[in-house]
């Protein structure tokens, strides 16, 4: 088997070449001043830092934690009881209905977002068919609900995976032993499931804290959060490029990403069961 | 073994899916608006000279100058406004034109007062662009009977007030604002200018202290919808009331509702006594690769009866004297053509200039902050 | 009426069961609300979606008419299904690769693995187009954004998802079944390919669907790396949402979506009809030795 260690190598040089460069060109970029990719314009300088920790920028990103910690928790007081029926459910494929839960996920999540977006508008399919008119869009709350809707299968697979590997004997000791169904899965379930709980948890809200899609699409461009002003960084929205403020929110994102990947690591010493 | 048939069997049908898709003409590549140009008559130009025409699109100026100052594609020609074209200029990002490709061109072609733009416009404008469609800014409402009565009367006794003073709209009137810096900042400043009359409040003012009451005026209004295209299909639709809108973009909706039958529920008032007036035109940026292509482009487009067929499909009102009259007197559009709305010339408006850099920043910041912490 | 306490137990067991059944149903409900939405509006005559016109095939021949969209949803396809072929094998090799190595070198490894995965899209779409941006500079193609490097991108993306698959799998194989095999006289070779990479097959499967998955709705990568020129579906909805009604985006697109949700749900069906069968033949099979 060692033998295979070879096999490592080359995906390491490839994620470094990938993962790790590009790091390295957005920190350079976050200390430079420069004009748009012009690099013969680059200049030394601090001024990114300067525009990034601005007033606006610390309450979007505040409203962007805010939002997505509302969404990861509902998708936890959903989800968790979802994973948990599914999994206790005395059918021969309870894979298969799991599959059915996620099977939205094939749609395309634009199309999705897009199509939930015009049920909360006044005017429209829900009025005129079902006489329906809610004048939803447009709040965070709204934002929020879709942010469930969208992410709340990535927070049921994980969990339920960790729950199917629960050992059914443990159960079985634990209520030989005296315990009531509350007790064992207060003391038994929980503890060991909060793993996949963890891996929920961080697949929903850092995809929710950094989205830009959602945030725009529902909230009628009123909302900007920490995803939309990292995508008008990089010049992909009505106002003008600044790659270095771009590059710098981006390292911050990813300072954040590597600390919940080493909360991770001191959890589940693995580090594999991320699904 | 069945399992490496079937995956060989799936590669080599991607790479025919993949080799299908590839085209052997010669490609010239086009940076428009979105839904900006007559695909029909693009499609004559791709027979007439075997070549392929891809259309990429931005939602504003500067997206576009985003995308040509960091060469993010090989673009031969693009269609920014007056003052992104100027910016362009200033920074070395156009290549001159060569009229003697563009046969169709003609000096006194244009609508005169669009000549006058022009011609007081940044020395050189007319060696670099040619012009494409022009406008002004519209107040775009639903007026649909029974259901929203009054809208009318108040967008045009109140004009740019309706955005910015919610106290004179009844509560069930919602507004929209565009996503642009420079025409939301612009909307304010026909606002102050109109209401306060304490000073020019030019659209290209460089005072620090109107960009100061422009955000404070941000700060104390919020907005049911802030967007570009989605603002007037959202009027249409009737999710919202009142918005800011180019004034082309009125017709194009309106032509759609002729042209499926649907009822016309909504309407436009442009403010005439002071208002912002543009002009879009074809530029060829330094990203080109296809010159003299794109000049045949640019011809191709001069050509009045191409023109005729853009404009009327594409609904705002083309630069060119003919054009405009061809279709002020066609029976199916006269109608439309007639609407007070239909031709910039009539309006007080105000041209915008490049106001350099820092400006362009200040206008993005107030946006940004308009925005934030709803 | 003083109930027993087993009839209690029962009563309480069947209000539990239908209460967590009617759970169930609301979140199901809430999950498949605006696909059925979908569905309906694609066969919806008004093209608007505003109200219902009226039954319609109209927009399942739109669809294959619109050049564009066509072109898009090929995109689609041919990226994910090459990004799932390459990253699978690649993936399957890097995590055998990872599995040998020593605890520490290991850690670090999967920890460079997960960076994609948890790194928020717009981050990676932008390292990624940076990157490919630079090399681009560096080998003189300054245009280099277009089909390939939003192929590049979907593998790259979708090779840790196959290792998170894969790895917990090799890690149940017994480790000294590799070595078994090659004591009763396997060659390395045919040790790796008939005894090691069957017994991980479920992982395997599980890293292919889930680097499909993941591809196929891509959006916010492939916008920054395609260039512009090149859209996959994602792009060519982002594009619709600024255009008029008049391009009829939407019913085409809502078309489209049926017929991938259907054939998602065929797939579904027949997987469990041949798991079933399967099962079912155990069984037989089984009982033919008693």
């Amino acid at each position: 088997m060692k033998k295979y260690s070879a096999f490592a190598t080359p995906y390491l040089i490839w994620m470094l070449v990938l993962t790790v460069v590009p790091i390295i060109l957005m920190l350079a970029l976050s200390f430079m001043e420069i004009e748009g990719l012009v690099f013969s314009t680059a200049r030394f300088s601090l001024s990114a830092f300067e525009k990034t920790f601005k007033r606006e920028y610390l309450i979007a990103f505040a409203q962007s934690i805010k939002l997505a910690g509302l969404a990861t928790l509902f998708c936890v007081i959903i989800g968790y009881p979802v994973a948990y029926i599914i999994s206790h459910l005395k059918i021969a494929n309870r894979f298969s209905f799991l599959l059915v839960l996620l099977l939205p996920m094939f749609t395309n999540l634009l199309l999705r977002v897009n199509t939930i977006n015009r049920l909360l508008l006044p005017e429209g399919f829900m009025k005129n068919v079902f006489g329906i008119s809610l004048n939803f869009s447009g709040t965070e709350a709204a934002v929020v609900l879709v942010m469930v809707i969208v992410y709340l299968p990535f927070m049921i697979f994980p969990i339920y995976t960790v729950l199917e590997k629960i050992d059914p004997s443990l159960i079985e000791a634990s209520k030989d032993l005296g315990a009531n169904n509350f007790q064992t899965f207060r003391q038994v379930t929980l503890p060991l499931s909060l793993r996949g709980v963890s891996s929920g948890v961080i697949m929903v809200f850092l995809p929710c804290a950094t989205s830009f899609t959602i945030p725009y699409i529902v909230s009628r461009g009123n909302i900007k959060l920490i995803g939309n002003i990292i995508e008008e960084k990089m010049g992909l929205t009505n106002q003008l490029s600044d790659y270095s403020v771009g590059s710098l929110i981006s390292i911050l994102i990813l300072v954040v990403v590597m600390g919940a990947l080493y909360i991770i690591s001191k959890i589940d010493a693995e580090g594999e069961t991320l699904l | 073994m069945r399992m490496r048939k079937f995956f060989l069997f799936l590669t080599l049908l991607c790479a025919a899916l993949v080799l299908v898709g590839c085209d052997n003409r010669e490609k010239l590549y086009v940076l428009n608006w979105e839904e900006y140009i007559n695909r029909d008559v693009v499609r004559r130009f791709e027979e007439e000279y075997n070549v392929k025409v891809v259309l990429d699109t931005a939602t504003s100026n500067e997206s576009m100058y985003n995308k040509i100052k960091n060469r993010a594609g090989k673009y031969d020609i693009v269609i920014p406004s007056d003052y992104m074209i100027e910016r362009m200029y200033q920074e070395g990002l156009l290549i001159k034109l060569d009229y003697s490709k563009i046969p169709n061109y003609d000096a006194s072609m244009f609508d005169p007062h669009l000549q006058e733009l022009r011609d007081n416009y940044f020395q050189g404008n007319e060696d670099y662009a040619v012009p494409y469609f022009w406008g002004s800014l519209g107040i775009m409402y639903n007026n649909k009977p029974g259901v929203k009565e009054g809208v009318k009367e108040l967008v045009e006794k109140y004009e740019w007030r309706v955005f910015f003073e919610k106290d004179l709209l009844p509560a069930n009137v919602t507004v929209g604002m565009y996503d642009s810096s420079r025409d939301a900042v612009a909307c304010a400043l026909l606002y102050l200018a109109t209401t306060r009359r304490d000073d020019d409040y030019s659209l290209n003012t460089t005072n620090p202290e109107h960009y100061n009451m422009v955000e404070n005026l941000f700060k104390n209004v919020s907005y049911s919808q802030w967007g570009t295209d989605e603002l007037k299909m959202s009027v249409v639709s009737q999710n919202l009331d009142i918005a800011l809108v180019y004034s082309g973009d009125f017709f194009d909706q309106y032509y759609f509702a002729l042209e499926t039958g649907a009822d016309i529920t909504f309407d436009m008032h442009m403010p005439t006594e002071r208002n912002n007036i543009w002009f879009d035109a074809m530029v060829i940026p330094n990203t080109a690769t296809k010159v003299d292509l794109a000049h045949a482009f640019i011809n191709f487009f001069l050509d009045v009866d191409n023109a005729i067929e853009n404009t009327i499909h594409v609904g705002y009102c083309s630069g060119i004297t003919e054009v405009i009259a061809a279709v002020r007197e066609d029976e199916e559009f006269a109608e439309i053509a007639s609407h007070p709305a239909y031709y910039p010339g009539a309006v007080n408006g105000e041209i915008y200039r490049h106001l350099g850099q820092d400006i362009a920043l200040r206008m993005d910041e107030i946006l940004t902050k308009a925005k934030i912490g709803r | 009426m003083m109930l027993t306490p087993k009839q209690k137990r029962k009563m309480i067991g069947k209000t539990n069961t239908t209460l967590k059944f009617l759970f169930l149903a609301i979140v199901l409900f809430l999950l498949y609300f605006p696909i059925l939405i979908i569905i309906i509006q694609s066969f919806n005559a008004n093209g608007q979606g505003t109200d219902f016109g009226g039954f319609t095939l109209r927009w399942y021949q739109e669809l294959f008419k619109d050049e564009a969209l066509v072109q898009a949803i090929t995109n689609t396809i041919s990226v994910a299904v090459l990004a799932t072929i390459f990253s699978t094998v690649l993936g399957t090799l890097a995590a055998i690769g990872i599995n040998s190595l020593n605890k520490k070198r290991r850690r670090k490894m999967i920890l460079l693995n997960n960076v994609p995965v948890l790194n928020a899209d717009v981050v990676t779409g932008v390292s990624l187009f940076f990157i490919f941006k630079f090399i681009g500079i560096v080998i003189g193609n300054e245009y280099i954004l277009g089909y390939w490097t939003m192929l590049i991108a979907h593998i790259f993306f979708c090779i840790p998802y196959v290792v998170l698959s894969v790895l917990p799998k090799l890690n149940e194989v017994d480790r000294n079944l590799y070595d078994a095999a090659l004591d009763l006289g396997c060659t390395p070779r045919s040790a790796l390919t008939k005894v090691l990479i069957p017994s991980i097959s479920t992982g395997v499967l599980t890293g292919m669907f889930l680097a499909f998955t993941m591809s196929f709705d891509d959006f916010v990568i492939s916008y920054m790396v395609a260039g512009e020129e090149v859209k996959n579906f994602s792009m060519w909805i982002y594009a619709s949402q600024k255009q008029s009604g008049r391009t009829l985006a939407w019913p085409k697109a809502y078309a489209y979506n049926t017929i991938v949700s259907v054939l998602a749900i065929l797939i579904l069906v027949v997987y469990n009809v041949i798991t079933a069968r399967k099962q079912k033949n155990l069984r037989k099979d089984s009982l033919k030795c008693v």
